[in-house]
């Protein structure tokens, strides 16, 4: 009975103390580490020492199965286009066609009340339909529009709101990783997620501009309009059409290259970058000193997030090995309820675990066990769950404190943006999501009617 | 110069001591020195991939070991760039309280980070990884795929190579905390958040 | 003596491929109910899926280094390490899954296998065979020789060899990005696996042309990967459990791939398939490269030389019997169960 408890306690601590360490200030990468470091160090000394059970954490060589998942990290070529893109972003900043361009919408869409915003949730859906890498992303659209945006005057928890809802649509809308995983885990057809998550996808998208638009309509020093509003002439048209074409142009040849099958998306992404180069040098901003900064500030970013990934590995590695899983499935298979019971509780057990772990744990972890279940013994329809999941993963991105898109921002973002301002600022952008999970319960046919459309 | 992505330290003590203590300096010169072969890579990277490109839509032709190159280059990157984020400080933290300590209790939250969590598991998992390489050495381990890169040991050892600059990051960072803590008087406290 | 015991074993055992894959992933799970049945309980194997616990690539790599006791794959993914392995995986133009367990049960192959994994201190035992796997989706179809060249395909291991010398453009992309590229069209086609598996990963969906047959993996074998102290650990009534299982398993899994195809490929003509054979002629191409890779792979490789020879030896003496004992394969075609 005794022994029953030691891995359940060791997997409750193992939550508790990271979500302690964090709030503590540890950095989100050392923090994961650490207690997956610390929780194997007890449970080997409670195995060795006290004959507890500990599942299949008993010698030290388990916890050594980081390295081959680390190794599995650095050959998985598909986020290659991650650093990629931070480089694009970043070399458009120092251009200086991306404050240009965003001055230009500036001043074009400024003149509208939260124009700017309702400009980056559009450039998030474009984004989010080519490149689907939410922490490029993010990053991108932090580094381009929040300064702009802070300098206009937003309100800075509606900017980081909106910054980081729109750059976390491309895990959604189709092409996305998260869906390719949830294929490959429950051997479903990646065209069917993708053609089912477009219209929820879009849905969110077109829900975050609603709500923009009201807000501010309702309160308009949410988006103060610029001091020197001039009238809209021909020539302040011309001006910002010259100023949207360099980066725009881009933006077409990245997005195109993928949609006319030139190039994947790693390719579009050495593309994007090299084309950001080239406008740099074309704008005269191009200098040795100009590159290397780029490069060098690219290594932060970039790094910043694979260091989470390798934590997440190691913290994911212990609590599996300590028999997480099965207290999950556990938990899962005395809910009480009927069917209907069964996936609510799904989803709200997938919305708060995304509080403190990311989609790829919990989609590894949990995916596979209520799949089957969801699927298979209830019987429903396979690509409305996935989808449905999915919306309430996606929400894992932004739900504090371990929200990725979060740290992306924080990461980007000018320092005067606290960590308070941003949780207080995402707030509507989960409601948004969760009425749209309850959209999908309720009317089915908005995930199912696309890919039943195409494929049948 | 427009925003970007600041050197900023979150911890925001650094502005407190004159200089970092001797070994600190000495092990955060190193680690930038050698980061800016991961800078580098980023570039090499971008060459690679429009070589690619242009392998396959100008001459009709691929190469799986230019493929190859484009996943080692970054693989190389972000493991090495593991390290330089920590001497930059530039990993991501959720201040939510922290902000609103005194520098000399940050440091002391550091300090012990250092010390229970970052340095055991960086020194662990350099260990646990070198059998990792030797492995694919004896082996001569090459590429699975057709045409592949040889040598796998060489990128498997990045492994190894960036905990260890990671333990020496975190032991430079805990030399400053120490130093921090030692000579910053408690009237410090309440300094303004960078 | 006496009698052994069944000893208690409880194992993770890490698998390749999910065991939602129809007849490529799931004979594990159904190997592991069986010993548990078999030994009241006392064997028990957890059967942790792809990337959960190692990488779905590394159960060779951790089970020689000693990270886990036992794992479950397929045998090739370690050719960039024991180059020779690859032929117990998938051996292009080699043997049909009969004339598989018939080498490895009856001939030399399993002594040779324990021979090639020996050094590593790795014991390997065949446990699961299926059927052939189809030659891959094409955004066209392939009519002619001269339609290879340039042809952008993704391929892995000896077949991309073969493919890259008959002047193909073989890629490795990620996983992940596969079904794209075929969409997109960066690739024109791909290979992937079984009728049912590829069904479920509706590779159809973006590319209509389904060519077989699967020249390049005739046969597809996967492995219990035991590390060689555990295993010799293991008491005689442990192993002897441990081999019988998995020795069904080899029956199951070649039941279960036989059993599902024809219904899942008679089933594609509804969703815009055309499912047909490669010509003769680029076969033949193929078989010549293979010829040319094989004696490359050979010279490089003293054991990669002492196994095919075994085995196309075993080929050569079985071809009389293949040719003249069996109905001729065009036999059902030019009667009633010919399809349309
Ligand atoms: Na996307
Ligand atoms: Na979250």
């Amino acid at each position: 009975m005794f022994d029953l408890a030691v891995n359940e306690l060791l997997v409750s601590g193992m939550l508790l103390s990271f979500i302690a360490l964090l709030f503590l200030g540890v950095p989100v990468v050392w923090s994961l580490a650490g207690v997956s470091f610390g929780t194997a160090l007890i449970a080997l000394g409670l195995h060795h020492y006290a004959g507890a059970d500990t599942h299949f954490l008993d010698s030290w060589r388990d916890y050594s199965i980081i390295v081959p998942r680390i190794w599995s990290i650095v050959e998985n070529g598909v986020l290659v286009a991650l650093p990629l893109f931070v480089f694009m972003g970043l070399m458009l900043d120092q251009s200086g066609l991306a404050e240009t361009l965003m001055r230009e919408f500036a001043a074009t869409l400024g003149r509208f009340s939260g124009g700017l915003a309702v400009a980056v949730i559009l450039i998030g859906i474009l984004l989010a339909a080519s490149t689907g890498i939410v922490g490029a992303s993010v990053v991108l659209l932090t580094t381009v529009a929040m300064p702009i945006m802070l300098e206009q005057g937003y309100d800075r928890r509606l900017a980081a709101g909106v910054i980081a809802s729109a750059g976390t649509l491309g895990i959604l809308i189709p092409p996305s990783i998260m869906l390719i995983i949830m294929a490959d885990q429950l051997a479903l057809s990646v065209g069917e997620l993708f053609m089912g998550a477009l219209v929820p996808g879009i849905l969110l998208g077109l829900s975050y501009l609603v709500y923009v638009v009201a807000a501010v309509s309702l309160n308009p020093a949410l988006a103060p309009r610029p001091a020197n509003v001039t009238p809209l002439t021909a020539r302040g048209l011309l001006r910002t059409f010259l100023a949207v074409m360099p980066p725009l142009g881009l933006m077409v040849a990245v997005l195109g290259s993928i949609f006319a099958g030139i190039a994947t998306p790693t390719e579009a992404a050495g593309i994007g970058a090299l084309g950001a180069t080239l406008l740099a040098f074309a704008n005269g901003r191009l200098s040795l000193t100009v590159l290397y900064e780029v490069a060098r500030r690219t290594t932060l970013t970039t790094s910043f997030i694979f260091g989470i990934f390798i934590g997440a590995t190691a913290f994911a590695l212990v609590m599996r090995a300590l028999g997480g899983d099965d207290i999950i499935a556990a938990g899962l298979h005395s809910i009480p309820f009927g069917s209907t019971g069964v996936v609510v509780t799904i989803l709200i057990f997938a919305f708060i675990a995304g509080f403190f772990l990311d989609w790829l744990e919990i989609t590894l972890i949990f995916l596979p066990l209520v799949g089957p279940v969801v699927i298979g013994d209830l019987g429903y329809d396979p690509i409305w769950f996935v989808i449905l999941f999915s919306v309430a993963l996606q929400t894992s991105f932004i739900t504090p404190p371990v929200g990725f898109s979060l740290f992306y921002l924080k990461g980007a973002a000018p320092s005067e943006v606290t960590t308070p301002e941003i949780y207080k600022g995402i707030i509507p952008f989960v409601i948004i999501q969760l009425l749209i999970v309850v959209l999908i319960i309720s009317r089915p046919e908005v995930v199912t009617w696309l890919p039943q459309l195409v494929y049948d | 110069m427009p925003h970007l992505v600041e050197d900023r330290p979150t911890a925001g003590h650094s502005h407190l001591v004159g200089s970092p203590p001797l070994l600190s300096r000495l092990i955060d010169r190193a680690i930038r020195f050698i980061s800016v072969t991961a800078h580098l890579s980023w570039l090499v990277l971008i060459v690679v991939i429009i070589s690619n490109v242009v392998l396959r839509y100008v001459l009709a032709d691929s190469s799986v070991a230019l493929e190859e190159w484009q996943w080692h280059l970054y693989g190389y990157g972000f493991m090495v760039g593991i390290a330089y984020c920590l001497v930059e400080d530039q990993h991501v933290r959720v201040d939510v309280l922290s902000e609103h300590w005194s520098p000399r209790r940050r440091a002391w939250v550091d300090l012990l980070a250092m010390f229970i969590l970052i340095m055991p598991f960086a020194f662990v998992i350099a260990r646990d990884s070198i059998p990792f390489v030797e492995f694919s050495h004896q082996l001569n381990e090459v590429s699975r795929s057709p045409g592949g890169l040889s040598h796998r040991w060489i990128i498997k050892a990045v492994i190894p190579f960036s905990m260890a600059l990671v333990f020496l990051a975190a032991l430079s960072r805990a030399l400053l905390m120490i130093k921090i803590i030692l000579e910053s008087p408690s009237v410090q406290k309440g300094t303004p958040n960078v | 003596a006496s009698a052994e015991e069944v000893q208690e074993l409880k194992w993770a055992v890490p698998i390749s491929f999910s065991s939602n894959l129809t007849a490529l992933g799931d004979t594990l799970p159904w190997v592991a109910e069986q010993l548990k049945n078999a030994s009241g309980g006392k064997i028990e194997f957890e059967v942790f899926e792809p990337n959960k616990m190692i990488p779905a690539l590394s159960v060779f790599e951790s089970t020689a280094t000693g990270q886990i006791e036992v794992g479950y794959s397929w045998m090739g993914y370690e050719r960039g390490q024991v180059p020779a392995s690859a032929l117990f995986g998938a051996t292009p133009f080699g043997l049909e899954p009969a004339q598989f367990i018939a080498w490895m049960y009856q001939a030399d192959g399993n002594a040779l296998l324990q021979e090639l994994f020996e050094p590593y201190n790795v014991h390997p035992i065949l446990c699961g065979v299926i059927s052939p796997e189809a030659a891959g989706w094409f955004k066209f179809p392939i009519e002619t020789v001269e339609q290879l060249a340039g042809l952008k395909f993704r391929a892995a291991g000896l077949g991309g060899e073969i493919m890259k010398e008959v002047g193909m453009s073989v890629t490795v992309l990620p996983g992940g990005e596969l079904y794209q590229a075929l969409e997109t069209g960066v690739l024109d086609a791909t290979e992937f696996s079984l009728p049912t598996v590829d069904e479920q990963l509706g590779f159809y969906q973006v590319a209509k042309y389904y060519h077989l047959p699967g020249w390049h993996q005739p046969s597809t074998s996967q492995y219990l990967y035991i590390s060689g102290d555990v295993w010799d650990d293991l008491n005689k009534t442990t192993q002897s459990l441990i081999e019988t299982s998995c020795m069904a398993g080899v029956t199951y899994a070649m039941a279960r791939a036989e059993a599902l195809q024809g219904a899942v490929l008679n089933s594609f003509e509804d969703k815009g398939v055309t499912a047909e054979q490669l010509p003769e002629e680029v076969l033949q191409k193929f078989r010549d490269a293979t010829e040319v890779v094989m004696t490359r792979e050979a010279e490089a490789d003293p054991m990669f030389a002492k196994i095919y020879g075994s085995m196309m030896a075993f080929k050569a003496e079985n071809a009389s019997w293949h040719a003249l004992g069996y109905l001729p394969r065009d036999w059902a075609w030019d009667n009633a169960s010919k399809p349309e």
